[in-house]
């Protein structure tokens, strides 16, 4: 009798036992739960539900804010911007480098090779891993004066750089624009305003934060990648088994032309959307050369990501002049 | 008296070859306006070569010209945005003239947009050269360059 009542508790208690908590995934986006990004991500979760993974997202309009949380274990892992991701994963994290990749042919060859299992070591740095990356598409100057177009004119005007992102700090004092600390939040009122007069975002900022105001009728959005940005899913390692981590990686690659599609869609809008001037397109690309040279020796980059974009870009365009000189990155 | 009329033939079968290229490219040019008064970028990009020259230059007050290459797809999708983001456009084109036709037709014209855009009132003069050549049996615009002053 006492063995039976004891059974029936049993059975009683496991009908009432918690199912097992779903992994907190946080989501940064600008726009909040809604739009392209999130419904990436609840194809995302969907998907993880199928390799038998539960995930929870919660969304953040604040990047800060959410590394924060991620940092205190509140978020399981955290999509965030790749410069903000470097802190955690400097691998992945560099990818967003200044003059990294020219094109995004090359974004996607590195796409690929960061889900391929032998670089899965390369993806972990302590605590954390990441777990997939999606573009976001090129970094280009948007300026509100189009007869500020070469290099040398642009020394001296005031750019809004990133607070988090000491490359964007360093690049400015090299090329010798004033720069006007800022972040996501703020940088494109301050160019609307006047309060800057260049920025660098992507195209998927012009329509929402109304870059064309700042660009106004006499300005420029210059078509040269100074970068190419990325979101990154970074999460705590040990939350997470392995061949999540590889499923997860390989689910955004495999995701990459959904990005481009948006990203494409978003360029396609952009109006005074020019090549550098035909006389300045030369030095345009000599100071991404050189900003990038500057900024590794600066220590600011990690350099196994440096010669595998290096590798990306070669791959892609192999006529270029680097791709014969010996040289790691 | 068989050559004589084998040569008569070849050069009038050049001259009616030439006359239709000339109705072509006459008719091109045509469609050309007719697609920016529509604005109409479908229309325009059917037009113009894939490996069109589009040579832009800007002249700016009291700073050195810009000078642009942009490709046909470049080109287009600059109208497109134009299009998108101002109000109360109007092309007027005038003083067209036509060169050397038999290696494809060279058209210089001018032309005066008017627009409204960002609350500014806008006004663009140009000269524009186009090259009009006969690309897989069609004639085609393979060249545009313009000089332009707004204000």
């Amino acid at each position: 009798m006492k063995s039976f009542l004891c059974r029936c508790l049993i059975i009683v208690m496991a009908s009432f036992a918690q199912p097992a908590l779903a992994q907190k995934i946080c989501v940064f986006s600008l726009v909040g739960a809604q739009g392209e990004l999130w419904s990436l991500m609840t194809d995302f979760k969907l998907a993880a539900a199928g390799w038998g993974d539960e995930i929870a997202l919660r969304v953040f309009t604040d990047e800060r804010v959410a590394a924060e949380d991620l940092k205190a274990g509140l978020c399981d892992g955290l999509l965030m911007t790749g410069i903000k991701a470097r802190q955690f994963v400097s691998f992945s994290g560099s990818i967003d480098s200044i003059g990294g990749l020219h094109n995004y042919d090359s974004l996607r060859v590195l796409i690929e090779l960061a889900a391929h299992p032998s670089l899965a070591a390369s993806m972990r740095q302590g605590t954390y891993e990441t777990a997939g990356i999606v573009p976001l598409g090129a970094a280009y100057l948007f300026l509100n004066d189009r007869s500020v177009t070469s290099v040398e004119k642009i020394a001296g005007k005031r750019m809004a750089v990133f607070d988090n992102d000491r490359a964007q700090i360093l690049m400015a004092r090299r090329i010798g624009v004033l720069p006007e600390l800022s972040d996501v939040t703020n940088f494109s009122s301050k160019f609307n305003n006047g309060v800057v007069d260049i920025v660098a975002a992507p195209a998927a900022a012009y329509l929402p934060l109304e870059l064309y105001r700042g660009v106004g009728a006499h300005g420029i959005v210059v078509k040269m990648p100074t970068a190419q940005l990325t979101l990154q899913l970074v999460v705590r390692h040990e939350q997470f088994s392995a061949d999540f981590m590889a499923r997860s990686r390989r689910y955004f690659a495999d995701n990459v032309d959904r990005a481009m599609h948006i990203i494409h869609a978003a360029e396609d809008d952009i109006l005074f959307f020019y090549p550098p001037p035909d006389k300045d397109r030369q030095r345009y690309t000599e100071m991404m050369n050189d900003s990038r040279q500057f900024l590794i020796e600066q220590g600011v980059y990690n350099t196994d990501m440096m010669a595998w974009m290096k590798k990306a870009r070669c791959k892609v365009s192999p006529a270029r002049a680097e791709c014969g000189n010996g040289s790691p990155w | 008296m068989r050559y004589a009329l084998h040569v008569l033939l070849t050069l009038l079968g050049l001259s009616i070859s030439l006359a239709s290229y000339a109705d072509e490219y006459r008719e091109l040019l045509a469609r050309y306006q007719t697609a920016l008064n529509n604005e109409d970028d479908r229309a325009l990009s059917a037009m113009i070569a894939v490996d069109a020259t589009i040579q832009i230059r800007l002249q700016q007050e009291k700073q050195e010209d810009l000078q642009l290459t942009l490709s046909r797809d470049e080109f287009v999708q600059q109208l497109r945005a134009l299009w998108r983001f101002s109000e109360s456009q109007s092309y007027q084109q005038k003083n067209t003239r036509w060169h050397n036709f038999q290696q494809g037709a060279r058209v210089l014209l001018e032309q005066t947009e008017n627009y409204q855009l960002f609350g500014e009132r806008l006004v663009q003069k140009s000269e524009i050269a186009l090259q009009l050549s006969t690309v897989d049996g069609a004639a085609r615009i393979t060249s545009i360059r313009t000089t332009t002053q707004q204000w």
